[in-house]
């Protein structure tokens, strides 16, 4: 017994536990970041509303830096932010998840670094959070961009500044940008499949329900398919040709960018068909309400 | 002869291993039909060793009287300790390490590796179902907190062959079934064969949730620890701690395995000898200093042997002695 539990509880010294004080921590809110080689990275930590700044030749040496400026170690594991203007690639942000510790779940947000310091960085998450629940943006964190970086067409869909509500920007691992119309913005909510139930107005006025979306790509040689299916409370007919146009709207928009954020690429990969950047092929958008 | 293991310890020792083997497979499989071909190719590899266990015919009793077997497994269980001891050199994140610094990390995990082996391979086998209980539980977790980025569109049931014969060849425990059996007999069997069952379903169940959940993040190399990234079981927080404990108590109950079986089956031929596991570990330390792939190599090319040819070839003597009897 003695030697079956010397032999469980040995392993648990390689644990290397902590014997940090919260105190000693400093728990980032949002980063920044700006660059490759060196990397300008800028932290604000919760509840402060003063932003630090450091440079290095990679991210951990700035997160290094900065940790002596902010009297202990920097502590990612809670970052809800993740901002970049472009200027860093995909890799850096892979590596903030793989080796920094960084939440999936973290927002992808494309602006300069200076944002981190308006009062809006703070609350900025809490309302992306809002409007993906509300049906009103489209869902996107650092695993979804990543997961886009890393197709054909290198493109991600990030939110980004806007007036009032984010905007919805299509950003390339190069840092160039499109940004998506209202319009477009509406439908890509609805194509990336948004969680639980949220309320959508008809072009009547009428407000309908939508308990639950799903989409489908189904890709052949001819074309590609996306059947987006809505089920709703009560009479969700009306929701239909106001839907589709949205829907239409939004698949033209990121075709004409050279983007795909909606899963073409794997659903021709399924039928072994790949997916040029440069020749999209049509994309029949086929809504059904239910 | 005091029976080595009872048949859940030994069921609970090889999973363990296996478990290790899953989470260090360096590439996602893009499909998940191959696995069923790679467990009837692994079932037929034992069934000699099985055979042989059936008959109540122990290793030991063999290597007795044939040293040079004895000598052969051995050396096998040094290679394949040196090849995990490179897999944690080359393929293993640095975040998955429990302390900074890979060589801390080496040095602690070898002490307790020799230490755990040096008590013998009873003791590793007593501690082994709770450790794979743990495992399990971790898997449940992961799965948990990857399932909700699932889309089953991407689940595609394809057979990937190069999958299927990774698969096969990172089963390097599998030789150690006879050697571990004992006198056990059917139990011993059936603790065989629900070991490469539940192996085989945990691969797929993890191939599933790359598919599905790691999406083309995981289409890169070592696939399980950026699933182990993206699992968020717990809302919006990872459950980085619970996997680096499960990884290192995988890797010290996998190098113990092999450096416990290579130092009790020294003992069992050469009573006399003192520091067998000490030896062995050294013996796997020293191989590392080989290229990866050269190890990864010769390991792979005696698993056949090892685990089919050898018992095969111990049936067939036995067979053509009864013959020479009759």
């Amino acid at each position: 017994m003695k030697r079956l539990l010397t032999t469980l509880l040995l392993p648990l010294l390689l644990t290397g536990c902590s014997t940090e004080s919260l105190a000693d921590r400093a728990y980032t809110q949002a980063v920044a970041l700006h660059g490759t080689a060196p990397v300008r990275v800028t932290v604000r930590c919760f509840d402060e509303t003063d932003c630090r700044t450091s440079t290095g030749t990679d991210v951990p040496a700035a997160l290094r830096e900065t940790a002596a400026l902010a009297g202990g170690e920097v502590f990612l594991g809670h970052t809800e932010l993740l901002c970049t203007d472009g200027t860093v690639p995909p890799a850096t942000l892979r590596a903030m998840l793989d080796e920094e510790g960084v939440s999936p779940a973290c927002r992808v947000f494309y602006a300069p670094p200076p944002f981190l310091a308006r009062d809006e960085a703070a609350t900025t998450v809490h309302t992306l959070r809002m409007a993906e629940q509300s049906g009103l943006l489209p869902t996107a964190d650092l695993a979804s961009a990543l997961d886009e970086w890393c197709g054909v067409c290198r493109t991600a869909l990030v939110p980004g500044q806007g007036d009032g509500l984010p905007a919805i920007v299509l950003l390339r691992d190069d840092g160039r940008t499109t940004r998506l119309t209202d319009e477009a913005v509406q439908g890509m909510a609805l194509l990336r499949v948004p969680r639980g139930r949220f309320q959508m107005r008809a072009p009547d006025g009428e407000n309908v329900t939508v308990t639950r979306v799903r989409r489908h790509v189904r890709a052949s040689a001819d074309d590609v398919s996306l059947t987006l299916t809505l089920h709703t409370e009560g009479d969700g007919a009306v929701l239909r040709p106001y839907v589709q146009t949205l829907c239409e709207t939004a698949v033209a928009e990121m075709c004409v960018a050279r983007a795909d954020v909606l899963g073409l690429e794997a659903a021709m990969a399924r039928a072994d068909l790949p997916l040029d950047p440069e020749a999209f092929p049509p994309v029949n958008v086929i809504v059904e309400v239910k | 002869m005091r029976q080595i293991l009872r048949p859940g310890q030994l069921f609970a020792l090889l999973t363990v291993a296996g478990v290790w083997q899953i989470v260090c497979l360096p590439e996602q499989a893009r499909g998940v039909m191959g696995y069923a071909g790679a467990l009837a190719i692994q079932v037929l590899l034992l069934i000699p060793a099985m055979l042989l266990i059936g008959q109540g015919r122990p290793f030991e009793d063999v290597i007795e009287r044939k040293k040079p077997i004895g000598w052969t497994m051995i050396g096998y269980c040094i290679l394949w300790g040196a090849r995990t001891l490179t897999q944690l050199r080359t393929a293993v994140p640095t975040r998955m390490q429990t302390v900074p610094g890979r060589g801390t990390t080496a040095v602690l995990l070898l002490v307790t590796v020799l230490y755990t082996a040096t008590i013998g391979i009873r003791a590793a086998g007593r501690s082994a179902p709770p450790v794979l209980a743990v495992a399990l539980v971790s898997a449940i977790v992961l799965t948990v907190g990857a399932w909700r980025r699932a889309d089953l569109d991407a689940l595609t049931l394809r057979v990937d062959v190069p999958a299927a014969a990774a698969y096969v060849a990172g089963t390097g425990e599998a030789a150690l079934l006879w050697p571990l059996a004992g006198r056990t007999g059917r139990g011993a069997v059936r603790a065989g064969m629900a070991y490469l069952a539940v192996r085989c379903l945990l691969c797929v169940g993890m191939t599933v949730l790359c598919l599905t959940a790691g999406g083309r993040l995981t289409q890169g190399a070592y696939p399980f620890f950026t699933l182990a990234a993206l699992s968020q079981p717990l809302q919006g927080q990872r459950a980085d701690a619970l996997f680096i404990l499960v990884f290192m108590m995988l890797a010290v109950m996998q190098l113990t395995l092999f450096a416990g079986t290579a130092a009790h089956l020294a003992r069992v031929m050469h009573p006399r000898l003192r520091g067998t596991a000490a030896a062995a570990l050294a013996g796997m330390l020293l191989l590392t200093l080989l290229p990866a792939d050269v190890i990864e190599t010769a390991a792979t090319s005696l698993l056949p042997a090892a685990a089919g040819l050898l018992p095969a070839a111990t049936l067939a003597a036995a067979a053509s002695r009864r013959r020479a009897v009759a």
